[in-house]
C-alpha cells in the first residue's frame, strides 16, 4: 500500500467483520526512538490458536468467496521491509490485538497517510466505537468516537458538516503534536 | 503469443515446471507495489518484478496475470514458487533489470 492509513484501515476493517463494537487504535512515533508503532486491538471473535498460525499466510481467509487474504499478509511484509515486525494476539471470543511495528527513518517505510481520514471512515459505522490515541515526542492526544459525538451532538447517520468537524479535530490534534506531515 | 513462448528469449530462465500455458498475452505491467499491480495490471499481461515474496503470487492469481518475470536475476521463494505452480502461473527469471527485461518482452511478442 502506498500509506500506512491503508493499512490500518484494512485492519479496522477485519476487526468489524470480527464483530467488535469496539476498536482500540494507537499510534505512537518516536522519532528519538526512531521507531513508529501501531497497535489495533478490538473485543470481536478472535481466532482459535490453529488459525491464529496461519492468519498472516495470503492464503489464509475468513471469505468463503474467495481463496486470499492479504490484509495482514500484505501488512507484515511492509513492517518486515522496514526492519519491523507484525505480532498478533488473540483469544476466541475475547478479541485480537495486532501490532505493526516500523523503524521511523527507514528509507522504505510508507508516509503515515491521512489519519484524519481513517478516522472519519470508521466514526461513519453506527456499529462500532473507535478509540484512537496517537503520540509523539511532542506530546499526544485521544479521540473517543462516543465522547465526541456527544460533545456535537450528532446522530446517526451523520452530515458532512459533522464528518468535517471530526476530521478537523484530529488534525488539529496531530498538528499540535507535530506528527508527520504536521 | 501465449506465455509458454516467452522460454525462447535468452535472458529468460523458466523457474516452474509442467505448466501448460495457453494464455494469450494481452500486454506487459511493470510494478513493485503490490496493491498497485492488483488495481492496474490487466488479465493476462505479463508482470515484471523485483519482489519475489509469496504475496506476489497471491496478487498475481488474484489479478489473473498470464506469468511473472523476477527481473534483475531475483531469487524466487519456495513458497512463492510453490504457490505460482498451484495457480498455474508460469515463473520467468530474467538477467535484465525491469526496464530492458520489458523492452526484450515488447519486441518479443510484438
Amino acid at each position: 500500500m502506498k500509506e500506512l492509513s491503508s493499512h490500518i484501515l484494512d485492519l479496522i476493517a477485519n476487526s468489524i467483520e470480527a464483530d467488535a463494537s469496539v476498536v482500540s487504535l494507537s499510534v505512537e512515533e518516536s522519532r528519538e526512538k526512531d521507531s513508529l508503532d501501531i497497535t489495533i486491538a478490538d473485543n470481536g471473535c478472535g481466532m482459535s490458536r490453529k488459525k491464529l498460525l496461519k492468519a498472516t499466510d495470503c492464503c489464509s481467509t475468513r471469505r468463503k468467496e474467495r481463496h486470499f487474504g492479504l490484509g495482514l499478509a500484505l501488512a507484515k511484509q511492509s513492517a518486515e521491509r522496514c526492519e519491523g515486525s507484525l505480532s498478533i494476539e488473540s483469544v476466541e471470543n475475547k478479541g485480537t490485538t495486532v501490532k505493526l511495528s516500523y523503524r521511523y527513518s527507514h528509507i522504505d517505510r510508507q508516509p503515515l497517510g491521512n489519519m484524519a481520514q481513517v478516522v472519519a471512515i470508521v466514526v461513519s459505522n453506527p456499529d462500532v466505537r473507535i478509540v484512537y490515541r496517537h503520540s509523539t515526542d511532542c506530546g499526544s492526544f485521544l479521540f473517543d468516537s462516543s465522547e465526541q459525538m456527544q460533545k456535537i451532538d450528532a446522530t446517526f447517520p451523520l452530515t458532512s458538516r459533522e464528518l468535517m468537524a471530526i476530521r478537523q479535530e484530529v488534525e488539529e490534534n496531530l498538528a499540535r503534536i507535530q506528527s508527520e506531515n504536521h | 503469443m501465449k506465455a509458454s513462448e516467452l522460454a525462447e528469449l535468452p535472458c529468460l530462465k523458466l523457474l516452474t515446471t509442467d505448466l501448460s500455458q495457453t494464455k494469450e498475452l494481452s500486454g506487459i505491467y511493470c510494478g513493485d507495489l503490490l496493491s498497485d499491480v492488483l488495481s492496474c495490471a490487466e488479465e493476462n499481461s505479463v508482470w515484471i518484478t523485483v519482489q519475489s515474496h509469496k504475496n506476489v503470487a497471491a496478487v498475481a492469481s488474484m489479478a489473473k496475470i498470464a506469468c511473472i518475470v523476477l527481473a534483475k536475476s531475483a531469487v524466487a521463494s519456495e513458497d512463492m514458487l510453490r504457490l505460482c505452480c498451484k495457480e498455474g502461473i508460469a515463473v520467468f527469471q530474467s538477467s535484465l533489470d525491469t526496464f530492458n527485461s520489458s523492452i526484450a518482452i515488447h519486441d518479443f511478442i510484438k
